[in-house]
């Protein structure tokens, strides 16, 4: 019954992230999450994408592309606020 | 004085004796015939496991937190004269269920309980009318299928894929699946043709097992080249979880607190588990899985939230912790429990809190924890040092 990606050892593997917001009263919210790899038992907790990258990569074997640098817009953002 | 265990054996009625931990301490012949049990099988079982019991309306009487089992220990006999009792080969067979609570103390949970009798009824013209027609959709934890109150012998039927094209369709109820999809979906290595003709018949055949089953309706429809299950003919528990839940939250934000309690505890018996728990490789259900469990997570917060605004702490700090058996690492969570502790003076429970949450934090994230959580221990910390005349 079990269907391409049913059983362990698929060819493309699956990951499912969950974030959320660890939120206090006397402390700046920050981002926190799980990703899961679906075809196997292994699963991480993550702060930064770059820890989350590195899970992705070696589950699955492959490197990606180096990071891509944040956007003009976005990296100046803070500089372009009204003072 | 006649023991409970000779009461049952001398019983004309299927009866069987619990203790307050609802386990099964003795069960008649009776009662092994009506649930096509041998007395090896019955050993260990909690009473909920070997009755499975429904109301009519294919709600569960039983669980695993059986409020009648609480009201036995207080000597509250439980009467439901019409549900459904799950045989061993997964049929539904329709009792009164009867009860005698057995005095004593309250407290002593390896006591026996209570006698509780079945017997065979036939469900009258009114509560065949109130009976829901829907074919009911169990997916969250085993998956089951029942139609007024009887489940389908899904095990037996020959062709599995059937099971599967319909938890397909599930997940998809009321929006059209491509058959492409789903012939990618069942056999993924057949070429488009064999996959569409494997399709057609295994269409016909849930249809028919359906239709075989007593549903009156037509649930799935053929548009273009999709299937599709069809909303209005279906009950589906993760859809009435999910409204169960929105419920609790509206009543909670507008300071309605036991009938938030009320929504959320109904939605958490809805939960019997995890979304397609027996497809935990799949993907086509992983992204529907961790949804659900992010929602019942939101639900047990919720819940903590309110048993502690009412002050009922005890209750708060267990729905914490099965909040922190499913996710160890929600910091507001380690934070409520520990303030339950506080709030019972349990303050080597709070520490130790603490102490837990700093450890998985730092394993799993290598993060401190919060100033707020810090904050919370920082008075029993300067207590402890007091009473030991540290500075």
């Amino acid at each position: 019954m079990a269907g391409r990606s049913e059983a362990r050892g698929s060819e493309t593997p699956t990951f499912v992230v969950r974030l959320w917001l660890e939120e206090g009263r006397q402390s700046a919210p920050s981002w926190r999450g799980r990703v899961k790899h679906v075809q196997g038992d292994r699963q991480a907790y993550f702060r930064t994408l770059d820890e989350l990258r590195s899970f992705v990569e070696q589950v699955s074997g492959v490197v990606g592309p180096p990071a891509a640098p944040a956007p003009e817009t976005a990296r100046h953002s803070d500089e372009d606020k009204p003072q | 004085m006649i023991e409970p265990v000779d009461l049952i054996a001398h019983a004309s009625d299927a009866g069987l004796v619990v203790d307050g931990r609802q386990r099964v301490l003795a069960i008649n012949e009776a009662a092994l015939g009506l649930l096509g049990r041998v007395a090896a099988d019955v050993v260990g079982l909690r009473c909920d496991q070997l009755v499975s019991a429904v109301r009519p309306d294919g709600g569960r009487l039983c669980s695993a937190r059986c409020e009648a089992i609480v009201g036995f220990g207080l000597c509250q006999p439980y009467t439901s004269p019409s549900c459904f009792v799950q045989r061993k080969d997964g049929s539904r067979l329709a009792v009164a269920l009867r009860t005698i609570a057995i005095p004593g103390d309250a407290a002593d949970l390896d006591r026996p309980v209570a006698l509780i009798f079945l017997s065979r009824s036939t469900p009258d013209a009114a509560d065949a009318a109130n009976i829901d027609p829907r074919l009911h959709i169990h997916t969250l934890g085993r998956f089951a299928v029942s139609l007024r109150g009887c489940c389908l012998p899904l095990e037996q039927w020959p062709r599995k894929q059937a099971i599967h094209l319909l938890k397909l369709l599930a997940s998809h109820v009321g929006r059209p699946l491509h058959r492409e999809r789903l012939v990618e979906h069942l056999w993924p290595d057949a070429d488009p043709e064999a996959g569409w003709a494997r399709l057609k018949v295994t269409a016909h055949f849930l249809r028919q097992r359906l239709r075989e089953a007593g549903l009156s309706q037509e649930a799935i429809v053929t548009t273009d080249a999709s299937y599709l299950l069809r909303r209005d003919c279906v009950w589906i528990d993760a859809l009435a979880f999910e409204d169960l839940v929105r419920e609790g939250r509206a009543h909670q934000d507008a300071g309605r607190i036991s009938e938030a309690i009320n929504a959320y505890e109904e939605a958490r018996k809805l939960y019997c588990g995890d979304y397609m728990e027996a497809n935990l490789y799949a993907d086509w259900c992983a992204e529907e899985r961790e949804r659900l469990g992010e929602v019942y997570l939101e639900l047990l917060s919720g819940l903590a939230e309110l048993h502690f605004a009412r002050s009922e702490y005890a209750a708060a700090a267990q729905t914490c912790q099965t909040a922190l058996v499913r996710e160890p690492c929600r910091e507001s969570v380690h934070r409520r429990l520990i303030s339950c502790f506080i709030a019972m003076q349990r303050a080597d429970s709070a520490l130790r809190q603490f102490h837990r949450c700093v450890d998985i934090l730092r394993a799993e994230m290598d993060v401190a924890p919060a100033p707020e959580t810090v904050a919370l221990i920082a008075p029993l910390v300067r207590g402890k040092r007091a009473s030991a005349g540290l500075r």
